[in-house]
């Protein structure tokens, strides 16, 4: 066996996992070879040397307290964690429900009472429409046009608080403005300023 | 009590808390050892073992063999090491002193009660031989702690790093290889006695 061969071999050997037959041939090379021989006992020693240090233990209490805590971080926070996360759910879906509920309750109160009031508007404006209600008079085309133009009579307030109802004027209350408005002006005692 | 193991993990994969309690007990000193090599201190290798627990119970659905327990067990810890590793790459870690430990019982983890010449030899022998591994490269360093200290086969570490085992057996030559140029006077004192 050449050196080359031998020192490929050499952590196999000291290792102990070479087959019988080739860890002999090895033994005999190193026997008349005290390069490859040092090389093999400077690996046994470091082998020996490794496994003499020993690692000190940390103390008494500090395997338990570690048990401890790894127990708190998985079994005991899954076996804790679950059914509140469950219950948490829970109460987020039935206040989300109730939530959505109130907000469609209050959104058809709004679309009932807006027909209701546009609809007595338009009652209101039928009456006011008669040929009998000279009120209707004075809001002409060619008063409209004349910059001094104020509005003062019941349709055209009717008509402009529709118009806040539908097209939304700004402000957050806007659309409240003329709903609120719509009401006053329908309302049976509603009197022209 | 080996024979435990494999049913300790089967019961423990099915969910049973009591078993995976069992286990902590069983691998923490284990893990520990091993940890503080790697690392070559007590918050690190504390570190390891606590995130080592808490990645196997989260991943216990993944464990098809319950007799692969140890190594799904080693491979987690070394991957999670070697991440610390290169986390702390460049900050050379100090070497604690040993009083600074938790609790107040040291012992070696052995269980064999040092004489305080042993004590300080072994302090002394830990420091150099830690110092001399954090010289090699992660791959390295883990194969030669596996290997020439924990005792693993070429076999196994090739399974916890999912390699061949050729690679194995070239990181522990190489590793060897310099272990012996740093640890040479060590070596050579040892030998002369």
């Amino acid at each position: 066996m050449t050196c080359q061969t031998a020192l490929s071999l050499l952590d196999d050997f000291v290792d102990g996992e070479l087959s019988q037959a080739l860890a002999e041939e090895v033994s005999v090379h190193l026997e008349g070879c005290p390069r490859c021989r040092l090389e093999a006992d400077e690996t046994k020693s470091l082998k020996e040397l490794l496994r003499q240090s020993e690692v000190r233990d940390p103390g008494r209490d500090y395997w338990p307290e570690t048990s401890q805590l790894i127990l708190a971080r998985t079994v005991q926070s899954a076996s804790a964690q679950e059914p509140h996360h469950t219950t948490a759910d829970q109460l987020a879906d039935q206040r989300n429900a109730f939530v959505r509920a109130l907000l469609s309750l209050a959104a058809s109160l709004v679309i009932l009472v807006s027909a209701v009031v546009v609809g007595q508007s338009q009652k209101s404006t039928a009456t006011l429409s008669s040929p009998d209600n000279p009120v209707l008079l004075t809001s002409s085309l060619a008063q409209r046009l004349d910059p001094d133009f104020q509005i003062v009579t019941h349709e055209e307030r009717t008509r402009l608080a529709k118009g806040m109802l539908l097209m939304g004027p700004p402000g957050p209350f806007g659309r409240i403005a003329g709903l609120m408005e719509l009401i006053n002006l329908a309302s049976p005692g509603f009197t022209e300023p | 009590m080996n024979k435990e193991v494999p049913e300790l993990v089967k019961r423990f994969v099915e969910g049973d808390q009591k078993a995976f309690a069992d286990l902590v007990t069983r691998f923490q000193k284990k893990l520990y050892a091993l940890a503080y090599r790697i690392l070559g201190n007590h918050l690190d290798a504390d570190e390891v073992v606590q995130e080592t627990f808490v990645r196997v119970y989260r991943k216990r659905k993944e464990l098809k063999d319950v007799n692969y327990f140890s190594t799904f067990l080693v491979r987690i810890a070394t991957n999670y090491a070697i991440d610390l590793l290169r986390k702390r790459k460049g900050h050379s870690s100090i070497l604690e002193d040993t009083t600074s430990l938790p609790g107040n019982v040291q012992l070696s983890l052995s269980h064999r009660v040092a004489t305080p010449s042993e004590m300080f030899e072994n302090k002394w022998l830990m420091e150099e031989i830690t110092k001399a591994l954090e010289k090699l490269p992660p791959r390295q360093k883990l194969t030669a702690i596996l290997h020439d200290i924990e005792g693993y086969s070429k076999a196994e570490i090739a399974d916890f790093f999912e390699c061949p085992q050729a690679t194995v057996r070239s990181n522990l030559h190489i590793a060897r290889t310099k272990l012996k140029k740093i640890l040479k006077k060590r070596l050579s004192s040892k030998e002369q006695k």
